[in-house]
């Protein structure tokens, strides 16, 4: 490993809804949350310095850009909800939910690590991996059912 | 927008000798603008405080990259997309093409010019690690003439360098015939495109009889300025690539590196990613001299 | 320190293909003078920095951010925004694909997209997919995650359809 960055290449989101009453934009809100929660994840730290966000530019506040996101595959499960028109259930918010802990839990899969922490930017990686050694040894030890 | 536009002057003369000659007529107060990638974004920021400006933009005699049997010559006002689409850069200096590819994006690349880069001297900028690594010339120009000098005597400490206020960067020359087998080029951003560079380093090199014959190594934001690893390279000259040589030149490259903290990465990180960088050049390097053993 | 004189210049330059004239301070930014002194709109400010891309145009044939650009320098020049694109109000193919395959949703960052798009068809007819991520790599976008851009652009493209982009029939699995 040389330099502790992430790469997200393939993401999947199953989200039920209700029902699906556009299905281009109900897709294309889903692909936008991800894309959103892949920042949470692993880009859009805020620096704060005495209060204030001192990285409020779009230079140094990092959203991903079109290299960045994965390819993102969307699937929707309908269970319709009797309270809403036609069956369907807000689906706005949602992907943003998923997202940060699916990725946090693949590098988990990868490393042995439990970070617990976003975004988790790859200088969190390193510290962890290799200034705080002990506490990588820790958390492997931790994982008892880590395949050998 | 936070400026009033109103006022600031931006003036055209429209040829090198006439925008040579405002510059000495009046030293230090009109500031030489290319591309405006740099600039205008102080102007939208409201912290440009050079009022009075002087247009490069359309000087064709700054922007031609012209090459001899010697040299390969890259105006000053040549943009990061006209280096990425010269054939000569391609074919004989292409980690010079791939710097100029992660610079900014291509509406940046598009305006932006290696000599506004250059004068910029931000130690994080993408292409000088090249420039030194092929042992670039920089030239430049007043109303009283012209000098040339290795582009490694540019700068001078941090956004400090040798430029005189009545002076502009007329081309940057780069020596044909000397390519070396071995070349590497790898930046470490904030993400994939449209990064500013945490860390990158440029390499060159050459193996000979199972040592390292030559060696070149530069960086980005690991110093004040763009700069070579004399140490690192002092390391390896001469020297097989054993693991232990190796360890050796990794210890040499975290003494000698002196990064910072800021708003994008930390100085561990940088200097703890930079070796992992020089290791992943050595591991070429090494596979570079197996292929040619018999 | 003695008052600066209000600085003003007069600029002649083809917008859409068409002459314009303008007297604004030279270093008046050519998305403002789009947007202010020609009325037209459809440049946006996302950053002021040259960096999310929803100002671009394209400036003699090249991709440029408009807020970075002086207006004197742009004298003598031809600029395409995204107005130009329609002819005799029929769509260009790449508005016609972004309209049907769902590449815009709140639109902010739709006009420099498609002139992206536009600048990078025009260089090369039948991009790969990661030659159109990096085409469009200097756009930044909130809402779309950038998958039915990059697909609007597929379409709108040459390319043989074997890129790894979902269709927009097969949106939804059920």
């Amino acid at each position: 490993m040389r330099t502790y960055s992430t790469q997200v290449v393939n993401f999947y989101a199953v989200q039920e809804v209700g029902r699906v009453v556009n299905p281009l934009l109900a897709a294309g809100q889903i692909e936008g949350g991800v894309a959103q929660g892949v920042g949470y994840a692993l880009y859009e730290k805020v620096v704060w310095k005495n209060g204030r966000m001192s990285n409020s530019q779009m230079t140094n506040y990092i959203m991903p850009t079109a290299v960045d996101v994965p390819n993102i595959e969307v699937y929707f499960e309908e269970s319709p909800c009797e309270h809403g028109p036609y069956g369907a259930k807000g689906l706005g918010e949602l992907p943003h939910d998923g997202p940060a802990p699916a990725i946090l839990n693949a590098i988990q899969d990868a490393t042995g690590i439990n970070f617990t922490s976003i975004p988790l930017l790859p200088e969190d990686m390193y510290l962890r991996m290799v200034e705080t050694p002990e506490t990588v040894a820790l958390e492997t030890a931790g994982c008892g059912e880590r395949p050998k | 927008m936070r400026s009033n536009v109103a006022q600031y002057e931006l003036v055209a003369p429209g040829s090198l000798d006439a925008v040579l000659a405002l510059l000495a007529a009046e030293p230090g107060a009109w500031t030489p603008m290319a591309g405006g990638t740099e600039l205008m974004v102080a102007l939208g920021a409201g912290r440009l405080e050079q009022r009075k400006l002087v247009s490069l933009w359309g000087i064709n005699e700054l922007r031609q990259i012209t090459a001899n049997d010697d040299w390969l010559t890259i105006g000053a006002a040549a943009t990061f997309s006209d280096i990425r689409e010269n054939a000569v850069v391609a074919k004989e200096f292409p980690l010079l093409a791939r710097a100029a590819s992660w610079t900014g994006a291509i509406a940046n690349q598009n305006r932006g010019t290696l000599g506004g880069n250059i004068v910029n001297a931000s130690p994080a900028a993408d292409s000088p690690p090249v420039l030194l690594d092929y042992e670039a010339e920089i030239e430049l120009v007043s109303a009283q003439g012209e000098r040339r000098m290795p582009y490694s005597e540019f700068h001078l400490g941090y956004k400090r360098t040798v430029l005189k206020p009545q002076e502009l960067v007329k081309a940057v020359h780069l020596p044909r015939g000397r390519r070396l087998p071995v070349e590497y080029l790898r930046k470490v951003g904030t993400r994939n495109a449209l990064a500013i560079s945490k860390v990158a380093l440029a390499c060159v090199g050459a193996m000979q009889s199972g040592k390292v014959h030559v060696v070149r190594i530069a960086a980005a934001s690991l110093r004040e300025t763009p700069a070579r690893l004399s140490a690192t390279e002092a390391a390896l000259l001469g020297h097989a690539l054993t693991s232990e040589r190796i360890q050796f030149a990794r210890q040499a490259l975290l003494q000698e590196v002196k990064p910072i903290d800021d708003i994008r990465s930390t100085a561990n990180y940088r200097a703890h990613v930079a070796a992992n960088l020089l290791e992943e050049f050595l591991e070429q390097m090494a596979a570079s001299d197996s292929k040619t053993r018999p | 320190m003695s008052a600066v004189k209000m600085q003003s210049a007069e600029i002649r330059f083809k917008v859409n293909g068409a002459e314009r004239r303008v007297n604004v301070p030279p270093m008046k930014r050519l998305l403002d003078v789009l947007r202010e002194d020609l009325g037209l709109t459809g440049a946006k400010e996302g950053c002021s920095e040259g960096e999310c891309g929803s100002c671009s145009v394209l400036l003699d044939g090249v991709l440029v951010n408009s807020c970075l650009v002086p207006a004197l320098q742009v004298n003598g020049c031809e600029v395409l925004t995204v107005e130009g694109l329609a002819t005799n109000g029929a769509l260009a193919h790449i508005q016609q694909t972004f309209l049907e395959l769902g590449g815009t949703q709140c639109g902010i960052c739709t006009p420099g997209m498609m002139l992206a798009a536009e600048s990078l068809l025009r260089k090369n007819p039948q991009p790969e997919l990661d030659e159109i991520r990096e085409g469009l790599a200097g756009n930044l976008c909130r809402c779309t995650g950038y998958m039915r851009i990059i697909n609007a652009v597929r379409h709108s493209s040459q390319a043989p359809a074997t890129a790894a982009v979902p269709a927009p029939e097969d949106a939804v699995h059920r």
